[in-house]
């Protein structure tokens, strides 16, 4: 306790109301930052913690107001809500401003705001001169931690969307990558829309976070690859009408990772005596490899069977299908590709 | 384990579907039922990949003046006059003043429909829809289409309503414009359905990369579009 007695006689009874009623009296030995949450007075690092008590501001701009300490770490008080100056404004508690820490606990009335130390779930309040963004979140009441010690442990999520209640991003959750303890600013993955000044969030240990949230962690996008992965019976198709040069029908030249093509079908339907053509089946299996060929085969004539099949396998680096004709007329063929996607 | 792609609920009423694996030539194939064939003949967008996942995409290129075309005459199921749908996903760059489309058949005050971006002075990167009737259009804009990231964009068109909404990323967009939002007059065979430029295939050109661009002939539900940005936007 720090209560001053200048200019008191000992025996006066302002003594004893003054210790009564004070924590401690100081000056500041520095700037608080910018946002009006922090007085920075070094001398309180040789005093108890003085956390969930109020502080108020003798001198300067914010003169008179009262705020409730969040918290009190080495020489910094923070507290919930900035101080603020006539014109409303954030206010920031300068170097030889005058405060006092008073001897008293709320009772009664409306709750005191949630006390920030490090807990397994936080309560977060965006500054409301936070600039609006998906990735960058000010929450002065959840300054003066440590730095980074949220980092890659801790989620957020947005609990209240202040100005658009219910819109994105409320409800979305983001695994916080970097935690800045003089401002109280967390860097989070993105969200899919801005988080903005007055939003409502929780902050959140990873321990907590169940099955049953809306979790973008690494885990469950993971997981997500996984299901987006099984496959699709797809199938494409179109008409090729022959030359002699050899031409594409289906091809796939650069799948993004294994698929699974499972046929190759073309009508002969259009073929008459004389007419012949070619189709061929092509892989690469390598990825600085060329397409290969891995089978061909020649139909000539009127066709009994005119639906021809031709097996498709499964394959990493490309499969192209061809067809040329090498005698006769050109006719157009009608093919299709079924393959799981 | 595989799923039938006409069995998933999303992929009711699709009508177009490209996505885009050919990886080579000069036509893409649509997967949807109809079997659309987009030609890039004579202005091809190159084959690329996305770096991370190598998925197949184009790369329509700055300055390059590339595009797809499908014949009018094979586009007349996207020649809407019910409810529809239209969705790609698109890594834009702009140009000032011109706005960069995405697909269309037809943009003038005739017929058909058109679905593109626009760096807009005052309201910044736009998606807008628009739809065409005889001397008149209807046509809406929803903000917050930036530049330098894949993004998955679209429309619903509510024929019965007459209403319109925008998404991003799955999600439902402020869409601005004045209500009624009209039913555009059907084209016929004589307008192409154009993916990359407006309809006279000489401006305003899409610039940069392009993956699977979409139309369904029904009004996809705010639920359908999160589950399209759900199954596919782990490959960007």
């Amino acid at each position: 306790m720090l209560v001053p007695n200048s200019g008191l006689r000992i025996d006066s009874p302002s003594w004893p109301l003054l210790q009564a009623h004070l924590s401690y009296w100081g000056i500041t030995s520095g700037a608080g930052n910018v946002l009006g949450t922090t007085i920075a007075c070094a001398n309180l690092a040789n005093e108890p913690n003085y956390t969930g008590l109020p502080v108020k501001i003798l001198s300067g701009n914010a003169s008179g107001q009262v705020r409730l300490i969040s918290s009190d770490i080495a020489g910094v008080i923070t507290v919930a809500d900035p101080f603020t100056n006539a014109a409303g404004a954030a206010c920031q508690i300068t170097a030889s401003t005058r405060f006092c820490i008073l001897s008293q606990v709320s009772g009664g009335g409306s709750p005191s705001p949630p006390s920030p130390s490090i807990g397994l779930w936080m309560f977060g309040e965006c500054d409301p001169g936070m600039a609006a963004s998906t990735v960058t979140l000010v929450m002065p009441n959840l300054a003066g931690f440590p730095n980074d010690i949220f980092n890659n442990e801790f989620y957020v999520q947005v609990i209240h969307n202040n100005n658009a209640p219910g819109v994105a991003p409320e409800g979305e959750i983001r695994k916080v990558t970097d935690y800045v303890g003089a401002t109280g600013t967390f860097t989070t993955d993105a969200f899919t829309a801005n988080v903005e000044a007055n939003d409502l969030v929780c902050v959140i240990h990873e321990s907590l976070i169940t099955p049953g949230l809306e979790i973008i962690s690494d885990v469950v996008s993971d997981i997500f690859d996984l299901v987006n992965a099984i496959l699709v019976t797809t199938e494409t198709g179109g008409t090729r009408t022959t030359t002699a040069a050899e031409q594409d029908m289906y091809i796939n030249n650069a799948p993004a990772g294994v698929y699974k093509p499972l046929v190759l079908k073309i009508s002969t339907t259009n073929m008459i005596a004389g007419d012949s053509i070619v189709i061929r089946i092509y892989e690469r299996i390598s990825s600085t490899g060329a397409l290969e060929l891995q089978s061909e085969k020649q139909f000539d004539g009127v066709q009994n069977e005119v639906l021809k099949k031709i097996i498709l396998y499964p394959n990493r680096h490309g499969v192209e299908t061809t067809i040329q004709r090498v005698a006769g007329g050109d006719r157009a063929y009608i093919w299709e590709a079924v393959f799981d996607l | 384990m595989t799923i039938g792609y006409d069995s998933l609920d999303v992929n009711e009423d699709i009508l177009l579907d490209l996505l885009f694996d050919e990886g080579t030539g000069v036509l893409a194939h649509d997967v949807a039922k109809p079997h659309h064939i987009a030609s890039l003949a004579g202005h091809a967008p190159a084959w690329d990949k996305i770096v991370g996942s190598g998925l197949g995409i184009l790369k329509f290129g700055s300055g390059l003046h590339t595009f797809l075309e499908i014949p009018g005459a094979d586009t007349l199921d996207l020649d809407f006059i019910g409810d529809f749908s239209l969705a790609a996903w698109v890594n834009p760059v702009y140009t000032p003043t011109i706005p960069p489309m995405i697909m269309c058949r037809n943009t003038t005050d005739l017929c058909g429909w058109s679905l593109f971006l626009y760096d807009n002075p005052t309201h910044g990167p736009i998606l807008s829809f628009r739809t065409n009737q005889a001397g008149s259009h209807c046509e809406c804009w929803a903000a917050n289409f930036p530049t330098g990231a894949m993004q998955l964009v679209g429309c619903s068109y509510d024929s019965v309503a007459q209403t319109v909404t925008c998404y991003r990323n799955g999600l439902p967009l402020i869409t601005n414009y004045t209500p009624p939002f009209l039913v555009p007059v059907a084209c016929g065979a004589g307008n192409k359905l154009l993916i990359g430029c407006q309809e006279d295939e000489l401006s305003c050109w899409f610039e940069e990369e392009m993956w699977r661009p979409r139309a369904w002939g029904r009004k996809l539900s705010d639920n359908d579009w999160r589950f399209i940005w759900d199954s596919e936007r782990h490959w960007f």
